[in-house]
This record gives structure tokens, sequence and C-alpha cells, in this order.
């Protein structure tokens, strides 16, 4: 087979053609991230694309690509929802839905209603990438539950804070806690981490309910922590605050909430483990 | 259901091409964009300057 048939067969092959159409779409969803400058979300959209590509690729022999007419015009209507936004240059809220919305598009294109749940885990992953931060922006507004939760530990360490709705007063000074300081965020980031994590190492049934649960706590607590801090600053030290304020030093605590978050999903598998081995041996 | 298969690829090349036009134009966008200057020192400068010609 010379080099001209391998090209015509790779064409027919319908497997490359939809490899390109994801990659593409992802491309343009990648590249309104970066232009949107959300570093967080551009880290967070990286590390999950791999995971996708990566559990995809363990079962591309298994995938079965076969679609209907409806499921394809569906499939078709929602990339093109895709790249009428993408070309717009969408940001903000559609712009955290559109890789979901292309990837279902895309498996809707490859293998129709019925083969949807080949894909569970990618689309699942790729759900708690940006829907869940448009849902609790669009319903809940945390701030003064931060705020309430940040002067009690405040007055737990001894200062003489006193607090009204998103407002912490000290001595010296005090802090409003707005939206972006009301660490929906590191939330997100951290329970979309557990997603990820219980997808591709799924641990036992009754654990798997409280996993996601956990990740919300220890983001909201780690954010609390970092307003502490900041009220701290406001009260004693202008330029600590301004430096610890805004910017990279609000994805620093994301950051932490993940570190934290991992160490105790490694706990977890190495429980799994234990148990496994001890009821093995029984 | 043939008449579908033979539909397919081609399908399949219209919306690559569709998604690759649109990607060419959104790293065009992003890698040529001119982000708008920062104004915020503008009314301080203004004040600054009335200060210095009330001085001299």
């Amino acid at each position: 087979m010379n080099t001209t048939e391998k090209a015509s067969l790779k064409i027919k092959d319908i497997r490359y053609w939809l490899l390109g159409i994801v990659a593409g779409l992802q491309a343009i969803c990648l590249t309104l991230v970066w232009k949107a400058d959300d570093t967080g979300h551009f880290g967070m959209s990286l590390l999950f694309l791999f995971a996708i590509g990566s559990l995809t690729w363990e079962k591309r022999d298994n995938l079965k690509f076969e679609s209907e007419v409806l499921p394809s015009i569906v499939g078709i209507g929602l990339i093109g929802w895709v790249l009428w936004e993408s070309a717009n240059l969408a940001d903000g809220n559609i712009m955290r839905l559109l890789p979901f919305a292309s990837a279902l598009g895309v498996a809707l294109l490859a293998s129709g209603f019925k083969g949807l749940k080949q894909y569970w885990q990618e689309l699942i992953i790729l759900f708690f990438l940006g829907a869940p931060s448009v849902i609790a922006s669009l319903l809940f507004d945390i701030a003064p539950l931060t705020a309430k939760f940040s002067a009690f530990l405040l007055h737990y360490f001894g200062f003489d804070v006193v607090s009204q709705g998103v407002f912490i007063n000290l001595p010296g000074g005090g802090i409003e806690v707005t939206d972006e300081c009301s660490g929906l965020d590191t939330i997100i980031y951290t329970l979309s981490i557990s997603v990820l994590a219980l997808v591709m190492f799924p641990v036992n049934r009754a654990k798997r309910f409280f996993v996601p649960i956990v990740a919300i706590i220890i983001g909201f607590i780690i954010n609390a922590i970092r307003v502490v801090m900041l009220a701290i600053f406001a009260a004693s030290d202008k330029a600590a605050f301004d430096n610890w304020h805004g910017g990279q030093a609000s994805y620093l605590y994301g950051m932490i909430g993940i570190l934290v978050f991992g160490c105790f999903y490694w706990l977890l598998l190495q429980q799994e483990e234990k148990s496994q081995s001890i009821r093995s041996s029984d | 259901m043939n008449t579908w298969k033979q539909v397919r690829i081609p399908l399949l090349a219209f919306v690559f091409t569709a998604v690759v036009l649109v990607l060419v134009r959104v790293i065009l966008v992003t890698a040529f964009s001119t982000k708008q200057k920062d104004s915020s020192q503008f009314p301080e400068l203004t004040v600054q300057m009335a200060a210095l010609i009330e001085d001299n």
C-alpha cells in the first residue's frame, strides 16, 4: 500500500474527522479562556483535557461510531452554537459552558443518543469543569456566609471583631467580602478536582457521595482562612493587604485547596487499598 | 441508510472546515487584539497639571 492509498483510507475513516473536529473545538475554547485572561480556569481546562485525552485513548478500540440522522442534526446544532459564540468571542458564563457543549455535540455526531453512555466519564468531567461555576454564580451568594465564618474564626483566634452582613471590622480597619472574595472559585476548583479524581480513581460507592461534600468544605474553609488573613492585614499592614488581595495570590489559595483535597483523597485511596488487602487475605 | 453513510463523511468534512475557520479567526483576534489603555491615571494627571500651573 503506497502513501496515497494510506491517505485516502484515513480520509474515509470518520475517526480522523471527529478527532480533528474535537481538537479544533477544544483549541477554540482554550484560546477564548486565554483571551479572557482567566489563568486559573485555563490551567484547570488543560488538566481536564489531558485527563479526558487519557480516558479516551484507553478505550479507543472499543468505541462505536454509529449515529443516526436526528442525533447528528442535534450534534451539528450544538457545534454550530459553539462556533457562533466563539466567532463572537464569548466570555463569562457562556465561555465556561462551551467545552461541555462542544463535547456533547461531537459525541452525538459520533455515536448518537444510544452511544452517549460510552462517553459518560468525559462528559461528566467537562460538565464539572464549567457548569458548577455558572450555576453557582446565578443561584448562590455565599459572601455573607464566608464573612460570618471568617468573623467566627477571628473571634476564635482572640480578635476583637465586629461582623455585619458582608463587612468584617477590626479595631484598626475592616474589609468587605465581595462576590470575588466569597471563595466560590476555590470551592468550584476543589469540587471539579474531586469529580475528576472520582472518575479516574474510583472509590467505594458509600464514600463517593461524601467526597464532593468534603471538597466543598475544604474549599470554603481555605477561602475563609484567606479572608481572615486579609482582614488582619487590612487592620495592620496595608502593603501586605495589597499584595495578598486579588490577582495571582488568590490562585495560590485555590492551589492550597486542591493540595489539601489531594492529600485527603490519597489517604482515602490508601485506606481503600488496605481494606481490600485485608478482605482478600480473609 | 446507505445514503446517510455516503453523506456522513462530507458532512464531517464541512463541520471540520467550519471549526478550522473559526479557530483561525479566534487565534488571529486573540493574537492581534489591542487592549484598551488604562486611563485611570488621567484624572489625577489633570489635577497634577493644574497644580503645577498654579505653582508657576
